[in-house]
């Protein structure tokens, strides 16, 4: 405890390009407007790339899904879509998306579906799970669906022609944060259609 | 076990008692695969497939994240994925590492006709020995756990052999040395259970598991592979593993009771026709003339 009996918070002089301490900011595609912030939604100094293909999404646009993506433990980064042995574990590239929005949209497991964001789009098989709940925001449901990167371009399975070339990356946004330098993948606005 | 069979019994020139006599442990092995630790990596089933060199095996997207629907003649460890829902809404994911249970009484090594296809060694693991197996597929039938697979190719059975050419070397099977959470364990099954027991305790004092219990079946006289679960009580969630797995009955009546009769039958038909022949003689031909056929 100090002398002036409350905590303090330190941060070194130029420690953080956005300000002194970091605070909340809504991913640059989000569902929602920032409560903390409503006049600055997302970060204002994001680091974004400007060619023509760097569009964003809203959900006035239709790109009302929330998407993430995230690896498996099968597989590590694009090396192991070219090793049998972690082929066979996991052999095609995936959505996972919710049972209620599975329910919603007519969607059955192992169906295709295609996944379109501003920017791109990911075809691959839906994969219906208990796992990823739909959620609650202001009083909304809003769904969420994951797909893993493991995929794309070339492996044994893209080789055989079984899966999409392309990869999941078509579809996040090139955003970088001005201090990590990570870029936005984990959240951003899909589509989602059956074909 | 290499210190089984080299176990010193008379020692030349030596005063006192041979070290290590009497002391001798019960040496039947365990694994024990604690699901509640289990993060579902699959690290073992590679590890399998690669200490047994098993070829790649195709496998397609089934909406889940389990490898294959369930064990191959070439793929002896499988990991099974259960998406469970407890009562309060709440989402668990039941692991269960699928093999062979290696039974104390195995249903396989009941149900087999051919002489030494299926053993069981004195530290307990059951081994299918192809060479000698005449393929007939019976101890699939007799497998209350459906672990033999068929290989149409070879026209034999194969399963987990749980690595008999490791452990009799002292080492433990691939699957537990792959394993980077722990939760598989390998030694003498009296260890095992001490080690499931106090795991089951601490999952049911500490983590508000109040039905955790350990896995080890009478029904086939207890296994080699021991499971510690979230709920004892309903070890169907895991992927239909069978709360009192049984040797099925047609097996045990067909081996036990059934052969006996089928013997006595057959013992019996032959001393009745013995006994007929000397009571009776031989049956005699009748000459009956031919009507109608000139000479």
């Amino acid at each position: 405890m100090n002398a002036e009996g409350v905590g303090r918070l330190f941060a070194p002089l130029g420690a953080f390009a956005d300000g002194p301490f970091p605070t909340f900011y809504e991913p640059v595609e989000s569902p929602v407007d920032n409560l903390i912030h409503p006049k600055q939604t997302n970060n204002p100094i994001a680091k974004k790339f400007k060619s023509a293909a760097d569009k964003y999404g809203s959900p006035k646009d239709g790109f009302d899904i929330v998407c993430t993506t995230y690896r498996l433990t099968e597989h590590y980064h694009y090396w192991t879509k070219n090793n049998p042995m972690n082929v066979q574990l996991v052999p095609e590239p995936f959505v996972e998306i919710s049972e209620e929005m599975a329910r919603e949209r007519g969607i059955q497991g192992g169906d295709r579906v295609k996944v379109e964001s501003a920017r791109g789009f990911y075809i691959a098989k839906a994969m219906v799970t208990k796992r990823i709940k739909p959620m609650q925001i202001n009083g909304k449901t809003t769904y969420q669906i994951g797909i893993p990167i493991h995929w794309g371009y070339r492996g044994i399975a893209e080789d055989e022609g079984k899966t999409a070339k392309t990869p999941a990356n078509m579809l996040s946004p090139s955003v970088i944060d001005p201090n990590a330098y990570t870029p936005e993948y984990k959240g951003f606005l899909v589509k989602v259609t059956k074909v | 076990m290499s210190q089984a069979t080299l176990r010193v019994q008379k020692i030349s020139g030596h005063a006192g008692s041979i070290p290590g006599e009497d002391t001798q442990r019960q040496y039947t092995v365990a694994k024990l695969v604690d699901t509640t630790t289990c993060i579902g990596c699959k690290a073992c089933e590679v590890a399998c497939v690669e200490w047994n060199d098993m070829p790649f095996s195709p496998t397609t997207f089934d909406n889940t994240y389990q490898t294959m629907p369930e064990t191959r003649w070439n793929y002896w460890n499988l990991i099974l994925f259960n998406e469970h829902e407890k009562e309060d809404g709440s989402l668990m994911w039941l692991m269960r590492k699928n093999q062979c249970m290696h039974c104390a009484e195995p249903g396989c090594l009941a149900a087999c006709p051919a002489d030494g296809a299926i053993i069981q060694y004195t530290n307990g693991i059951v081994d299918f020995q192809q060479d000698k197996c005449i393929g007939c597929g019976y101890c699939i039938s007799g497998c209350p756990f459906n672990i033999p697979k068929f290989n149409k190719e070879t026209k034999r059975v194969y399963k987990c052999t749980l690595c008999t050419d490791r452990v009799s070397e002292g080492l433990e099977p691939a699957c537990i040395k792959a394993c980077p959470t722990g939760c598989l364990h390998f030694g003498s099954k009296e260890d095992m259970l001490v080690l499931a027991n106090q795991r089951a305790k601490q999952l049911k004092d500490n983590y508000n598991f109040p039905n955790a219990g350990v896995y080890d079946p009478q029904g086939v006289g207890g296994t080699g592979v021991i499971y510690v679960l979230h709920d004892a009580t309903q070890p169907e969630l895991y992927g239909g593993l069978p709360s009192n797995p049984q040797i099925p009955l047609m097996v045990k009546l067909w081996k036990g009771p059934l052969k006996w009769l089928g013997n006595l039958a057959m013992v019996g038909g032959l001393i009745g026709l013995a006994v007929h022949y000397l009571r009776f003689g031989p049956k005699e031909r009748v000459e009956t003339p031919h009507e109608g056929v000139q000479p």
